[in-house]
Parts: structure tokens; C-alpha cells; sequence
């Protein structure tokens, strides 16, 4: 194209240059001499470079031309005043970077399509046992069939439970996490494999020992082998045969990467099981129905007696949890952010636009038309977003990876730029940036063209009052206090949920989880637990080892429901409490603390007084003035003999650093051979390193069972630290958030400043002949400044109360509002004003009034 | 502001004239620039003192326009210049013009000279 372009040009010079070579050739035939000849061909022409630009413009590239030299006046400009366009740059970067970034993540948590079809229509059911704050308890295989029964409001409702199976046979034995599913578990997520197929409900029915695995496992095991389909594999010593795999989209719950799928395969007993609560189902509405008619069609089910309320939850909310509400915010967050960019970019605009006025009087005067001017400071502009958008694509690369640890694993979507947000920021910014831009040329024309030209003229006074400084100003200060006081909310929140009391010791604290699997007989079971714990705790450098059934912190079910003695059959109904099973060690390992009575000894065996240890969650809730230690427990219904409470133990938090607290009852392994949770995971607290002692803690396991798996190693502060990622993440987030804030007010208010007292030198310049002292003008500009920042605080401080309320009823435990937050992010917010105020502040007390008086 | 200048003959011809000036000097035959600017002062005896710059953007815009076509060609004296022809479209647009000269020649003529 510029070939082209470039020829037609030379053709045009050429034709030119011809006719004047004729023209001249003519006038001296006529008798003219060569010289005379030769200028007047030129001066019969006309002005060549016009009739030359003329033609040029009649083909149509005008434009381009005019843009093209448009453009490179605006890259001059720029060298020339790097200080300014350094800072409208980084201003629209971090605007549209930070937007960008955090939208895109936001939209992949919350709008992205699920790997199921319609996944409007999921939904996840739990029992609501609000009554015992558990708003969301895993149902009981009654339930689920009761469930099921409500064609009226469900397509159909799947079951589903964990498992982890230790896999051995081909390939080497590793420890995998899978799901045991009723078959429609398949139709109500609607996921075809990708190979092979899955259960149907008679396999589900007669227990047949088929396996549908995911993409990754088979990846990983199987080499993408085809011929995996009909092998054969060992899940804790059980042969089953692989009959499909997954796609590669296909995921779960959240934290887990399933790799096996097998058949839920109900026993009859369990099928009838009231108390076992363990399951999560996942049901598609029928079509049609809301979900909330669903909700609402009906509160309770189940036969009388048996009464619960179930909850309805989409799958959407279920699998991004809590952080879609984080994202939310912090969406709200680079929202400020963007605001006050564009505000400090019009500051700088405007107050550029006003200097130069005397430099559009002088293009004007030569011949430009108002249509040129607004066109070569629209290309300004152009070129100005455009370096802003590019900076601001690169911070937000950056900052994606970043985002994507707040989200739960369960997004196997990736993180990408959208597109659109870029291209929505990008337009906000460019529309600021021309608006602000453009704004002198479009509405210049108020001071007459010789004032302006004139040397020393006021000719800055043109276009836009002052006041829209001030306005601009008092809206970033707001925003930057609203940010401030919501990135102090959140950091006290992470404060608060670090120094939680968790009613353990996490220090050198290693845990593991080893799947005990080929033991039918408990009593075998029970020996070869001790044996492990035996060889462990020969290990030098371990101090306790103990089993439990589920780590603390880490599970979010295992409940059944209980009854106390002299309780009525009225008053057990609906309660439930989460159980463990452990070994007599566990609370010394732990280093909890019994409140009353005692922990287990040795003397609690199989065949001794069955008894059990529960929290004090559970003894305040049923303290009618005697103590619970010594009295009976019945747990969930079945024909089983109660335990008697032996003793209280300090709240452990089982469920999780921000979970509520819930009722729980500990029983010693020996006694507890009809509970379905059994031991499978290892508590070492050790003297030195946790990690250090693993080799001979594993060759310790090894030495009474070589093919024991040991999987998820880690030591209780890391599963802490995992927990908190998120709010310590966001609440660096809008730390960053708000100091960037801070950065650009105090730019802008540093600017305004300047500016202002460059337009003011003579004013002040006369105060100071009239004999105001240095200290009084450094107040009058540095006030300026501060008022408008404590006014603008104020607005902040008004609008983030609301705000805050909102936050602390959404997050976990957010507090409400306090006095300290606001008040540090007032004196933090006038502190950076003050000292951005004293610069031009300095400046204007060390003019010299002669010096300014005779610049006139 | 001061408005942009237009490019102006000294008999300040409308735009259109100078188009019918130059279609009607290629209907005898292919020529380049110049001779296009000296046909048409010997042809109106000199009294056409047409600016020989503003020939070009005209030639351009009606080369765009499709009236007339250009090409590259050698002169007697071994110069490459660029020749203008007309083409069919410039031979009716030449027409169309002729027609409008002599319908306002003749309002012209009844203002100046009312019927007897």
C-alpha cells in the first residue's frame, strides 16, 4: 500500500516538473532567457506545494497524512514533557489494567459455562438444620430416596459420596480421591465420556464393580491408551474394571481432583440408615420449575417423625463459593480505582489544555480551522490511550495469575483476558482522555485570538473555570477513603480469622492421610492401627501419633445424629453432631485442651464400657445445670448401646478456620467398631521439623505393611495457610488498591496545586509586595488542598458506611464497622494530602516577588 | 478563523467552466497537462489566462471521477509525460455541460438585454 502510495507521488512530482520543463522551454523559444524562463514557468504555475497538496487531497489520503503528522507531533510532545504523559500513562495503565485483570476473573468464577449442560438447572440439596446452625447438612440415603420421590419439583436427584481408594495392580500404587455416585448421576449432570460409557442403575443395584475414571488418571495411568477400557484394577484390594473415561473438562467439587467414579451401591441397611448423614446430592430441576418454587414447594419431607427441611443451592454458587462475593468486591475495588484515574487524567488534561491555549491561538492565526485544531488534540488523545492501553495490557497479564489462586480449584476454566472488559475500560479511558483533551479546542473560543498571543497574556485563563478542579478533586478523595476504609475492614477481618482460637497446637504438626483398606474384621483392623502407631512412635524426634477419621480443619461433614439420656424422642429428632473416630492419643497429640472429666486411656478397649469424649459446643448447647460427664449418648438410632460421656474437650475446630462451631463427639477406635467413619488419617507431632522426620516415618508404616499408600502429606500450618489464601490475597488486593489510590490523589492533588500556582505567580507575587508573608501564601495554596481532601473524606466516610454493613453481612467474619478503621484511613488520607499540598505549597512561598512582578 | 483559501483563476471560472474548458480540449485528442493549459489560452486568444497550477487538482479529480483516463507516454523529445483522453462518461459529461453553459449564456443574455 505505501508503494503505492509513494509512486503516485513521484508521478505526481514528475508531471509537475515536466509541464514546468515545457512551460520554460516555451518562454525561451519566445526569446526569453533560460533563467527568466525557468521562473516564470514557476510563478505562471501558481504555489506548487499547495497545487501539490491540493491534488494529494483529491485522491483522498489527506486524512491519512494530516493523521500521520498529527500523530508524530503527539509522540514529540511527549518526549518534550515526559513528567506529564509519565504520569496520564500510568494513570490509565493501572486503571485499565487492574479492571481488566480482575473482571476477567471474575467472569471465569462466575459467568463462564459450566462443564455440564444447563447447569442453570443443577442444583445441590442439603438438609437445613439451621435450628443447629448447620444450614447445610449432608442428607442421609432415606432422605435422598425421599428426595427423589418429589418428581413435582425434580427431574431427578443423584447421590453422591466420597472415597478414596488406594489403587494398585497395573502401573505403581498410588493413593486417588474418587466419588462413589448413583448411576442417574450421570443424567442429572448430563456428561457423556469420552470413551467407553458409564454405569447404569442395575450395575448400581447389584453392586457390580465397574469404575468410570477422569481424563487425567487416564492420562496418567493408562498412557491415553484406548485399550484402558476393560482392564482391570485394584481400589483397595478390590478388583474393578474400567469401563470409560471422562472428558477433560469434566470436574467436580471444589479441592479435589476426582479420578475415579464408581457405583454408590447402597446396602439395604444403609438404604434405611437415618443417622448416616454423609451424603451430597445433585438434582436437576424438573423444567419449569424456578428455583424458587423449588425452594419453596415444599419445606418439609419425609415420613413423620422423621421430618427435615431440605435447601436448595445452585451449582453455580455451590462451586465458586465464597469467592465469586470476594471477586465482587474487589471488582467494586478497581471500579474506584478507574474512577479516580480518569479523574486525575482530566485534572492533568485540563489544566494542559489551558497552558497551551496560546499555542492553538498561534495555529489558528496561520491558517488552521477550529475542525484541524480539535483534530490533531484528538489524535493526542489517541496516541495517549493507546500507550495507556498497552501499559494497562501488560499489567493486567501480570496480574492474572495472581487472581487466579483466590479461586477455588474447581474453575478447571482458565484464566484468559477478556477481551470485552479490556475494550470497555479502554473505552471509558479514551473517552475521559478526549473529552478532557479536546475540551479547549471545542470551546475555546471565549478569549479573542490577540490576547491570547500576547507575551505574558492570561491567555490561560481560557476554557473552564477552576472550580472543576476542586469537584474532580473532592471525587478522588472520596473514592480513595472508600477504598481505604474497605481494605482496612478486610484486613481486620484476615487479623481476626488469624488469631482465631482453633483449640489445638499447629506447630510441627504433621498430618497424613493413610487409607486402611483389606480389614473386614475390626478387631484385625484395630491391631494393625496400634502396630502403626507403635512403629511411628519409635521414631526418634516423634513426640505423639494418633489416628482420627478426618483432620481437623479440613472435613465438612460426617455427622449422625444422637440422643442424650432422659431425652424424649421429640427432642432427638433433628439432632445431629459430627463424629470422629480416633485413636486414645488423639487429644494429647493435639495438645487440646479437656475441660472436664478426661480423655481416653488405655483402658478403654473393645470390650470395656463403650464411651466418649465430646466438645463443649455440644455440652453448653445441653447443660441444664448438671454436667454431661457421666451421663449417656445414644448415637444415630440405631439398636447400638449408648456411650457414656466420659469428658469435654476444648472447641477443635474440625470444619475449618471460618466454619461455625459445631457440636462433636470423639469415640476411641477399640469401641467403635459399628460407626461407619473409620481411622484413615495420621496426626504426628514431632520435636524438630516436621517434614525432616517423613522418610523415617514412612519406612516406620512401611515396616508393618510394605504396600500401605501414604497420600497428603502436609503439616497442619500449611492446611491453615490453604484456608486463608483468600482473604489474605483480597485483603492484599485492595491494600494495593488503596495505596495506588493514595499514589493517584496525591498526584492529582499535587497537580491541581502546581498548576494553580503557576497560573497565580503575579497574584501572589503582589501579596507578597504588599507585605504577606511567606507563611501565610504556603497556607493559602497548601489549604486549598486540604479542605477539599477533608471534604471529599467526609463524603467517603459517609458513603462507606453503608458499604461496609453490605461486606460484613456477605463475608465470613467481617465486623462491622469500627472507629479505628476509619479513622486511621482519615488521618493516612490527610497525611498524603498534606504533604502533596506542601510542595507547590514551598514553591509559592519561595517566589520572589520582584522576579514576578517583572515578568509581566 | 480564517477560512481556507480555494485555489482561484484570475477570471475566477467556476469550477465546473474549467472541467468543460479541459473536456472539450481532449476532444481533439490525448494530451498532458501543459498542452492542455496552452490549448486553451490560444484557443480563447489569450483571454483565458487559466493559472496552470490549478489544471492539476482538476485533472485529478476528474481522472477520479471517470471522466477522463490517463497513461504514461514518451513526447517527441524522449520525456515521459502523463496524457489525459477522454472517455465515454466525459464525452456525455461534456455534453451535459455544454447544454448548462448555453442555458445560463442565455439567462445571462435576457437579463442583460431584455426581450424586445
Amino acid at each position: 500500500m505505501l508503494e503505492f502510495w509513494k509512486k503516485k507521488q513521484r508521478d505526481l512530482n514528475d508531471e509537475i516538473a515536466f509541464h514546468l520543463r515545457e512551460e520554460a522551454q516555451l518562454r525561451t523559444a519566445r526569446g526569453e532567457s533560460p533563467e527568466a524562463a525557468r521562473l516564470g514557468a514557476v510563478r505562471d504555475f501558481g504555489n506548487v506545494t499547495s497545487i501539490a497538496e491540493a491534488t494529494r487531497d483529491i485522491w483522498g489520503w489527506g486524512s491519512v497524512e494530516r493523521f500521520r503528522d498529527d500523530v508524530r507531533y503527539g509522540l514529540r510532545l511527549m518526549r518534550r514533557s515526559p513528567g506529564f504523559y509519565l504520569a496520564a500513562v500510568a494513570a490509565l495503565a493501572l486503571g485499565i489494567g487492574a479492571n481488566t485483570a480482575i473482571f476477567s476473573a471474575a467472569d471465569a468464577v462466575l459467568f463462564k459455562p459450566l462443564p455440564f449442560d444447563k447447569p442453570e438447572e443443577v442444583v445441590s440439596i442439603w438438609e437445613d438444620r439451621s435450628d443447629l446452625r448447620i444450614p447445610t447438612n449432608t442428607p442421609s440415603p432415606p432422605e435422598w430416596q425421599e428426595l427423589r420421590a418429589r418428581t413435582d419439583i425434580f427431574a431427578d436427584v443423584a447421590t453422591t459420596r466420597g472415597a478414596s481408594y488406594n489403587v494398585t495392580g497395573e502401573g505403581a500404587p498410588e493413593v486417588v480421591m474418587g466419588r462413589r455416585v448413583s448411576a442417574n448421576f450421570w443424567t442429572v449432570v448430563r456428561v457423556k465420556p469420552v470413551l467407553g460409557r458409564v454405569f447404569n442403575e442395575e450395575e448400581d443395584q447389584k453392586s457390580v464393580r465397574v469404575a468410570v475414571i477422569s481424563y487425567g488418571f487416564w492420562q496418567r495411568r493408562f498412557g491415553a491408551d484406548a485399550g484402558a477400557l476393560g482392564k482391570q484394577l485394584l481400589f483397595n484390594n478390590q478388583p474393578y474394571v474400567v469401563i470409560g473415561v471422562l472428558p477433560r473438562e469434566f470436574s467436580f467439587l471444589p479441592n479435589r481432583s476426582m479420578d475415579v467414579w464408581t457405583p454408590i451401591s447402597f446396602t439395604p441397611a444403609e438404604l434405611n440408615h437415618r443417622g448416616m448423614h454423609l451424603l451430597h446430592c445433585i438434582a436437576r430441576v424438573r423444567a419449569g420449575v424456578s428455583l424458587a418454587q423449588a425452594q419453596s414447594a415444599a419445606p418439609m419431607l419425609g415420613p413423620p417423625g422423621h421430618r427435615f427441611r431440605f435447601r436448595v443451592i445452585p451449582i453455580r454458587e455451590q462451586l465458586a463459593g465464597n469467592a465469586g462475593l470476594v471477586l465482587v468486591i474487589l471488582l467494586c475495588g478497581a471500579g474506584c480505582l478507574l474512577f479516580i484515574a480518569c479523574a486525575n487524567l482530566a485534572n492533568l488534561l485540563l489544566a494542559r489544555g489551558a497552558t497551551r491555549q496560546r499555542e492553538l491561538a498561534l495555529r489558528a492565526a496561520v491558517g488552521a480551522s477550529r475542525m484541524r485544531l480539535v483534530r490533531q488534540l484528538l489524535t493526542e488523545s489517541l496516541v495517549l490511550s493507546a500507550a495507556g492501553a498497552l501499559a494497562g495490557i501488560v499489567i493486567a497479564w501480570l496480574a492474572l495469575p495472581m487472581l487466579k489462586t483466590l479461586t477455588p480449584e474447581s474453575m478447571v476454566v482458565s484464566f484468559v483476558l477478556d477481551w470485552r472488559v479490556l475494550l470497555f475500560t479502554a473505552g471509558v479511558s479514551l473517552a475521559a482522555t478526549t473529552l478532557f483533551g479536546t475540551v479547549h479546542a471545542v470551546f475555546g473560543g471565549r478569549t479573542p485570538l490577540a490576547e491570547s498571543l500576547r507575551e505574558g497574556g492570561r491567555g490561560m485563563a481560557g476554557g473552564h473555570s477552576p472550580r472543576v478542579h476542586d469537584v474532580l478533586i473532592v471525587a478522588e478523595t472520596t473514592f480513595a477513603m472508600l477504598l481505604l476504609v474497605g481494605a482496612g475492614v478486610i484486613v481486620q477481618t484476615l487479623i481476626r480469622l488469624q488469631r482465631v482460637d482453633l483449640g489445638l497446637d499447629t506447630s510441627r504438626l504433621l498430618t497424613m492421610v493413610v487409607p486402611v483398606t483389606g480389614y473386614s474384621d475390626h478387631a484385625r483392623r484395630d491391631a494393625y492401627l496400634e502396630a502403626v502407631l507403635k512403629n511411628v512412635g519409635a521414631v526418634p524426634g516423634v513426640k505423639t501419633a494418633a489416628w482420627t477419621s478426618s483432620l481437623p480443619l479440613t472435613d465438612p461433614g460426617n455427622t449422625t445424629s444422637y440422643k442424650l439420656e432422659g431425652q424424649s424422642g421429640e427432642e432427638q429428632r433433628g439432632q445431629d453432631t459430627l463424629i470422629r473416630v480416633v485413636s486414645r492419643d488423639y487429644f494429647t497429640a493435639l495438645a487440646a485442651q479437656i475441660r472436664e472429666g478426661r480423655m481416653f486411656t488405655v483402658d478403654d478397649r473393645a470390650h470395656t464400657h463403650p464411651v466418649a469424649v465430646i466438645n463443649e459446643t455440644l455440652a453448653d448447647r445441653h447443660f441444664h445445670g448438671r454436667s454431661l460427664v457421666g451421663q449417656r449418648i445414644w448415637l444415630d438410632r440405631g439398636p447400638d448401646p449408648p456411650y457414656v460421656i466420659i469428658g469435654v474437650v476444648q472447641e477443635i475446630r474440625e470444619r475449618g478456620v471460618r466454619a461455625d462451631l459445631k457440636p462433636a463427639v470423639y469415640l476411641v477406635n477399640p469401641q467403635a467398631q459399628r460407626i461407619p467413619q473409620v481411622p484413615n488419617s495420621l496426626l504426628i507431632r514431632t520435636a524438630v521439623e516436621s517434614y525432616s522426620l517423613f522418610p523415617a516415618i514412612r519406612q516406620a508404616i512401611w515396616s508393618v505393611n510394605p504396600n500401605q499408600a501414604i497420600a497428603r502429606v502436609r503439616t497442619m500450618d500449611e492446611i491453615i495457610a490453604a484456608e486463608l489464601t483468600v482473604p489474605r490475597r483480597s485483603s492484599a488486593f485492595l491494600s494495593a488498591f488503596s495505596a495506588l489510590a493514595l499514589l493517584l490523589a496525591s498526584l492529582g492533588i499535587y497537580g491541581v496545586l502546581s498548576y494553580a500556582v503557576a497560573r497565580r505567580t503575579a497574584e501572589i507575587g503582589v501579596r507578597m509586595a504588599l507585605g504577606a508573608s511567606r507563611g501565610s501564601i504556603a497556607l493559602l495554596v497548601a489549604r486549598r488542598g486540604i479542605v477539599l481532601t477533608a471534604i471529599g473524606l467526609t463524603i467517603g466516610l459517609l458513603l462507606s458506611l453503608p458499604a461496609v454493613r453490605l461486606m460484613s453481612r456477605l463475608l465470613y467474619e467481617a465486623p462491622g464497622m469500627d472507629w479505628l478503621t476509619p479513622l486511621a484511613s482519615a488521618v493516612v488520607l490527610l497525611f498524603v494530602a498534606a504533604l502533596a499540598a506542601s510542595l507547590p505549597a514551598r514553591r509559592a512561598a519561595s517566589l520572589d516577588p520582584a522576579v514576578t512582578l517583572r515578568s509581566e | 478563523m480564517p477560512k481556507r483559501e480555494r485555489l482561484e483563476n484570475r477570471l475566477e471560472l467556476l469550477q465546473g467552466t474549467l472541467d468543460m474548458l479541459i473536456l472539450q480540449t481532449l476532444q481533439w485528442g490525448p494530451q498532458h497537462g501543459h498542452g492542455i493549459g496552452v490549448a486553451i489560452r490560444t484557443s480563447s486568444a489569450d483571454v483565458l489566462q487559466v493559472e496552470h497550477g490549478s489544471l492539476y487538482p482538476a485533472l485529478h479529480r476528474m481522472e477520479r471521477q471517470g471522466w477522463i483516463a490517463s497513461e504514461w507516454k514518451t513526447t517527441q523529445n524522449k520525456q515521459r509525460a502523463k496524457y489525459y483522453r477522454l472517455t465515454a462518461a466525459g464525452k456525455k459529461q461534456l455534453s451535459t455541460e455544454q447544454s448548462r453553459w448555453e442555458a445560463l449564456l442565455a439567462a445571462i443574455g435576457r437579463v442583460m438585454q431584455p426581450a424586445r
